[in-house]
């Protein structure tokens, strides 16, 4: 069965542009709740940790350079189905390739700068919770 | 510096209702820049901190016990003169979202010492849904 939570960040681009709220208004539109939600900014050594299943890609260190670049809102999001219904509101990874009605058309840039981060998989889910808010996940 | 600073929360109506998407693009748009925030619920002692002007009074025990009905979204905003130029958008919120006197969508510290304390408050010490990841 799949999960009720994923993790969410929106990222250094979209904070900077102010479009928190125009993201969050998606994500509660969609028939999620906010579990957990905090303003925070990731030193480089978390970045890097917070992405190490892509260590050996060649575009980790800009990823991490990227997401430890400015605040972030880290959020856990309840919801049946909550890691495939994300990824469906998220859209493409490259916001170019992104349907109408998802986040990333909506507010993503670049492949690189594509607003918001959505965990691939229940199990990754757990993981990325557990890193932003160790206490309750 | 001081009164570029001030403390904002999205209370448990607007949260329940799924209108905080809304209420941050408002703060955005107004021009405030969002320097910390976190979902969190208040207990009942740092509701009576966060009332404490109103103890005493008839309604002081309804909002009370409202405020620590559901999760709230805490704020730190900053913005030139940011305690008057909140309070006028906390007004504009209200007349969009407010339900009641007390289910009233928005909170915002009123002077200059009610924010420093409300963001003390609800700031520090660093707990696991204000500090920083490592």
């Amino acid at each position: 069965m799949a999960g009720t939570i994923t993790f969410s960040m929106i990222k250094p681009d979209a904070v900077q542009k102010k479009h928190v709220g125009g993201i969050i208004s998606m994500i509660e539109a969609a028939g999620f709740t906010i579990q957990a939600m905090k303003h925070t900014q990731l030193t480089p050594e978390a970045a890097a940790k917070f992405y190490e299943v892509h260590k050996e890609r060649p575009f980790y260190k800009d990823m991490c350079d990227f997401v430890a670049s400015g605040p972030v809102v880290a959020m856990v999001l309840k919801k049946e189905n909550a890691v495939a219904d994300f990824r469906k509101l998220l859209g493409a990874t490259n916001p170019a390739e992104a349907e109408e009605g998802t986040i990333r058309k909506n507010f993503g840039e670049s492949i690189d700068h594509n607003a918001v981060h959505g965990s691939d998989a229940d199990e990754t889910a757990a993981v990325e919770a557990h890193f932003f808010f160790p206490e309750k996940y | 510096m001081a009164r570029d600073l001030t403390f904002a929360m999205i209370k448990p109506d607007a949260v329940q209702q799924k209108q905080v998407g809304a209420i941050i693009t408002m703060v955005e748009k107004a021009g405030f820049t969002i320097r910390a925030m976190r979902l969190t619920q208040l207990t009942l002692e740092t509701a009576g901190t966060l009332y404490q002007a109103h103890k005493g009074r008839s309604y002081y025990e309804l909002m009370c016990a409202f405020i620590v009905s559901g999760p709230v979204v805490a704020m730190v905003l900053e913005k030139e003169n940011a305690i008057v130029e909140f309070d006028e958008l906390k007004e504009s919120t209200r007349r969009r979202f407010a339900m009641s006197r007390t289910h009233n969508a928005i909170h915002g510290a009123d002077t200059v010492e009610a924010a420093y304390r409300e963001i003390a408050m609800l700031f520090l010490p660093p707990t696991s849904t204000n500090a920083l990841p490592s």
